[in-house]
């Protein structure tokens, strides 16, 4: 990212995002969509192989594919209304939500670590303020795709290797979680986005650190510490009882509108996905007598940015009690 | 008598063993000193009353009636004395291992010097009975 | 005189022990006792979804009273084991195991609230275990295993009593609170409480709680332990008095109890079990007096029975010791020669357990015999009681006949020791307790006065009753010098195990235990758990797994392809459902 045009990139999806979510009809929406997409593309490109080609191009075309329906069925909404249905779907391919995430875990897989991060977090923002967008009514048929997504997660993040397609899959049931949090109530969809990203955030900190793609190089880290760390952000992600990704998960367990069988079905998804989190930072856990906390391993930027994606989702939680 | 029988008893030690365990047996039931031998007496002239029965068959008939009576006749508190098996204070003070004695101090063992000269003699001579019965041992640490 | 560094910890438990009582006695009692005010600090942690989590701590005049005895008892006991355990090396251990004891019951006495008399009950069964197992003998093990499992039965209720009690809102108890389950609540409490107490189908522990050390078997299975169970009834006895069914059980129960022990202890040969027997049938009594409606009586009683009780066992415990471990009826005799001032205390104490005039057992034992005539209670409720009433002088004459004026059948007279100053000092203050304990209660504590009126024929009965035991022990005691055969029947089998009590709760339960545990195992362990639990789950799992890999295996266009059928798949759907 030493080019200036990695810098004009940057700028065209930041602002294109905020496009997005301060437009007020569909056309805007779709153009911020499409610069979003345009302007995300080139920072895949970091070392100018053939894979990121390729994954370039597994990007794009779902995406257009997308952004094609989106645009069509908002044309035609204007005459039938049911086609609707077709933006939420078309916005879901976006996202790469369970039964319309088959491209997904393939880009992921060929990326390199800063764009992964950048698909992972930042270009999940503007999808899902359209979702948020649509009428209400059209909110409620989401849930089966929230369950679906989540379950989804869940079975495909077992028995895999790779760091990178452990968390796509994690992401897809997160995103399932945070679609089930749409019909509720605004607030606790977005600081369960915040919080997710934040996680990542701590989590890709220290995997660029290492530069660590398979996950039997967690076995043998030198840094015990850092390790310790990683393990933690990992287990919160997942969602284990006192972390935050868990209070997360409680708050749209609390406030969701949704049935028992929906919940029942995120749930699964999420102890599915636990299942793996759990598999994978055993090995660190359990040589966890061998790490002291220093007060000068604590004081690194890594620590740092933990201790803040950990803490800062908790003063979110002012806002609901 | 569900005992598991792993000997032959003779009728002779059968007679025995019941005179044994009915005398026991008297000083489960009785608190007076004097009640206890007057019924020891008696059991005595009982034994005594046919101690030169020369019918087999009714010895043995006698025997398997008397071993039923005392079976009977228990009393639901068998009488023990405390340090002896089954005793309430049995057990109480376990023996102390021979092995602790080597774990002591030489301060420790300065104190009984005559005993532990002896110890050490006795031990070398078992090491050596032991040595001549098995051959040499390949561990050198000994207990 | 010089102490060694060994023998200074149960002195310094001594004397802070005594110096607890003598402070709880001289500001608690005269402060609350005489002024029938009480005193309750709460402390509210958190509400949580309208469950009040808090620490209530009550200072009133039972809790005081129960608990300055309590003290003054370990106090002698500590004293008493100075002299007991002098050849132990691990006195520290020991007395650290009092020390907790004490802790744990203080904790129970003073905090009325469920979750917390859970923690004190909990340390008083692993402590009270800890002191049964110690000496390291088979017999002590199993008697140990028999206690602490009966133990856990009742801290399970427990523990049902605190999820249940999640619906009323609250765990503090003794506020006369009702509310849904509020019968099952109490069934479980009172079940809770009779493991506690041994009463009837759980009583096969406490004559075999006896293989701990005697003072312990003073302190522990005597005078508090086991009065817990008592304690925890009457502190919930306002809201037991909302279902009269579970009160009908207590008062039954009780009852029999009593009447069982009393048989028992009749036949029993062992000097310590007939005290431990007495004290089962003296638990029944109280548990009668609650279940019919008088737990203030029961109160009393409770604490002038822990004092002659806990002196019954110091003297027992010094005639023990000083006789070379003998515990056996038939072996002891003649102390009263041996050693006069033991046996003279164990006089004393038996007198006051029978009730004598004007010692302590006289002035509650009184009041609970009165009691059961004016409460509410069958004709053969009473005439049992009256029977139990009778035997527990019949036992107690047992005890000295067999003991202090029998026939000795021990070794040489080299072997006997004498009571050494701890062991004098420690008797002497509980006889003061024994002789004045009833008296000074009834001085400080106006409520119990007499304030139940009975006829003539009630107390004609309760005196009759009274000299029939007397006059039959006697008699039996002089006929039995007479030269006679006695042959046990199958009757004596059946009244000295204890109605085959200690069968039916540790073979039996035992081998139904063992037999479910490894029809559990085999089915449910290695049957239908794996096959509904983990194996089941991964063998799913597995095929998600592969179905998810299989569909990850196409190029691009087929993913393209896929995201189409599945648009109009869910079209359609979406348009036929909604």
């Amino acid at each position: 990212m030493k080019s200036p045009n990695k810098l004009l990139f940057m700028f065209l999806m930041i602002s294109s995002t905020c496009l997005v979510a301060s437009s007020s009809n569909w056309l805007t929406t779709w153009m911020g969509l499409e610069i979003n997409m345009l302007g995300y593309i080139p920072l895949i490109f970091l070392k100018d192989n053939a894979m990121e080609s390729e994954a370039a191009v597994k990007y794009l075309i779902p995406q257009s594919v997308g952004s094609t329906i989106f645009i069509s069925s908002a044309i035609i909404s204007n005459y039938f209304n049911n086609l609707q249905i077709l933006m939420l779907i078309a916005m879901c391919l976006k996202l790469g939500v369970a039964p319309f995430h088959f491209w997904f875990p393939p880009v992921m897989a060929t990326l390199q670590l800063i764009p992964a991060f950048i698909l992972l977090t930042w270009q999940k923002i503007a999808p899902i303020l359209v979702i948020a967008s649509l009428n209400t009514l059209l909110l409620k048929m989401i849930m089966p795709i929230a369950v679906i997504s989540a379950l989804w997660g869940g079975v495909g993040g077992i028995n895999q290797t790779d760091i990178r397609s452990l968390l796509t899959y994690s992401s897809i049931g997160h995103t399932g979680w945070m679609l089930a949090s749409i019909a509720s109530n605004h607030m606790i969809m977005f600081s369960y986005l915040l919080t997710y990203i934040l996680i990542n955030a701590s989590i890709f900190t220290f995997l660029l650190k290492e530069n660590m793609k398979s996950y039997k190089q967690l076995f043998y880290s030198k840094e015990s510490t850092k390790m310790f760390i990683l393990t933690i952000s990992l287990l919160s992600l997942g969602g284990l009882p006192p972390l935050t990704g868990f209070l997360m998960k409680l708050l749209v367990l609390m406030f969701t509108e949704a049935k028992m069988v929906i919940i029942f079905g995120l749930i699964t998804g999420a102890l599915m996905s636990l299942f793996y989190y759990l598999s994978l930072t055993f090995s660190v856990l359990l040589n966890m007598s061998k790490i002291n906390l220093t007060k000068h391993m604590m004081n690194t930027k890594e620590s740092t940015l933990f201790l803040l994606s950990q803490i800062l989702p908790l003063t979110m939680i002012l806002f609901f009690f | 008598m569900s005992y598991l029988q792993t000997k032959v008893l003779s009728h002779a030690q059968r007679v025995r063993k019941l005179y044994k365990d009915a005398l026991r047996e008297m000083y489960a039931h009785y608190y007076e000193r004097a009640h206890v031998r007057f019924w020891c007496v008696m059991l005595r002239a009982k034994f005594d009353e046919h101690k030169n029965e020369p019918d087999m068959r009714k010895a043995k008939q006698l025997l398997l009636e008397g071993e039923k009576k005392l079976q009977e006749n228990r009393h639901p508190f068998p009488f023990k004395f405390p340090h002896s098996p089954g005793g309430v204070a049995y057990g109480r003070h376990p023996p102390t291992p021979d092995w602790i004695l080597d774990t002591w101090h030489p301060l420790e063992k300065a104190q009984y010097p005559e005993y532990f000269a002896r110890r050490d003699v006795r031990k070398r001579e078992f090491i050596e009975r032991w040595e001549k019965k098995y051959g040499k041992s390949e561990d050198s640490h000994h207990h | 005189m010089s102490l060694n560094k060994k023998l200074m910890i149960p002195i310094l438990c001594a004397v802070f022990l005594y110096c607890v009582a003598m402070f709880l006695w001289v500001f608690g009692v005269y402060m609350v006792g005489s002024t029938e005010q009480s005193y309750m600090v709460e402390w509210q942690f958190f509400s949580l979804c309208s469950s009040v989590w808090s620490l209530p701590i009550i200072v009133d005049y039972i809790s005081v009273i129960f608990s300055c005895f309590v003290c003054l008892i370990s106090g002698s006991v500590s004293l008493f084991s100075m002299s007991y355990m002098e050849g132990e090396v691990y006195m520290k251990r020991f007395m650290m195991l009092i020390m907790a004891f004490v802790g744990s019951m203080n904790l129970l006495i003073f905090v009325p609230s469920m979750i917390t008399i859970l923690l004190g009950w909990d340390g008083l069964g692993i402590v009270s275990f800890a002191l049964v197992i110690y000496y390291q003998n088979k017999k002590s093990l199993a008697a140990g295993m028999l206690t602490v499992l009966v133990n856990r039965v009742g801290d399970a209720l427990l523990i049902l009593v605190i999820c249940f009690l999640v619906n009323w809102g609250e765990w503090r108890i003794g506020y006369g609170m009702t509310g849904s389950y509020s019968m099952l609540v109490c069934f479980l409490v009172v079940v809770g409480a009779m493991t506690k107490s041994a009463q009837i189908p759980f009583s096969a522990w406490l004559p075999a709680a006896m293989a701990a050390p005697t003072p312990v078997s003073a302190l522990v299975h005597s005078s508090t332990l086991v009065t817990a169970g008592v304690y925890l009834v009457i502190r919930f006895y306002s809201t037991l008095i909302e279902s009269q069914e579970v009160l009908w059980f207590l008062s039954k129960m009780g009852v029999l109890t009593l009447l069982m022990a009393g048989l028992s202890a009749c036949y029993e040969v062992d000097l310590k079990k007939i005290i431990a027997l007495s004290t089962l049938s003296q638990l029944g009594l109280m548990m009668f007096t609650v279940g019919i409606g008088f737990p203030l009586v029961a109160v009393f009683h409770l604490l002038t029975h822990a004092l002659f009780k806990a002196l019954l066992f110091l003297c027992a415990g010094s005639i023990i010791h000083s006789t070379m471990d003998s515990q056996d009826g038939r072996i002891l005799g003649s102390l009263n020669y041996l050693l006069p001032f033991s046996s003279s205390c164990l006089v004393l104490s038996s007198v006051a357990l029978c009730g004598m005039p004007f010692l302590s057992g006289f002035y509650s034992k009184d009041l609970i015999l009165e009691g059961a005539f004016s409460g509410f209670s069958g004709v053969l409720e009473i005439v049992i009681m009256l029977m139990g009433a009778g035997l527990s002088l019949i036992y107690s004459l047992r005890i000295l006949l067999v003991g202090v004026f029998g026939q000795s059948y021990g070794g040489g007279l080299s072997m006997y020791e004498t009571e050494s100053g701890y062991v004098v000092c420690s008797i002497c203050v509980l006889s003061i307790g024994a002789i004045m304990g009833g008296w000074l209660l009834q001085s400080v504590w106006v409520e119990v006065n007499g304030f139940s009126l009975v006829g003539v024929f009630g107390k004609l009965v309760i005196s009759v009753v009274t000299f029939v035991g007397l006059f039959y022990s006697f008699v039996n005691f002089f006929l039995s010098k007479i030269l006679s055969k006695k042959n046990p029947s199958g009757v004596s089998w059946f009244l000295s195990g204890m109605w085959f009590m200690n069968l039916a709760s540790g073979s039996f339960l035992a081998g139904v235990g063992l037999k479910l545990g490894k029809t559990m195992h085999l089915c449910l362990d290695l049957g239908w758990m794996e096959v509904l639990g983990g194996q089941g789950v991964f063998s799913v799992l597995g095929s998600g797994v592969s179905l998810s890999y299989l569909t990850q295996k196409g190029s691009l266009l087929v993913y393209i392809r896929m995201f189409m059928v599945m648009l109009i798949f869910l079209m359609v759907c979406i348009n036929v459902f909604y």
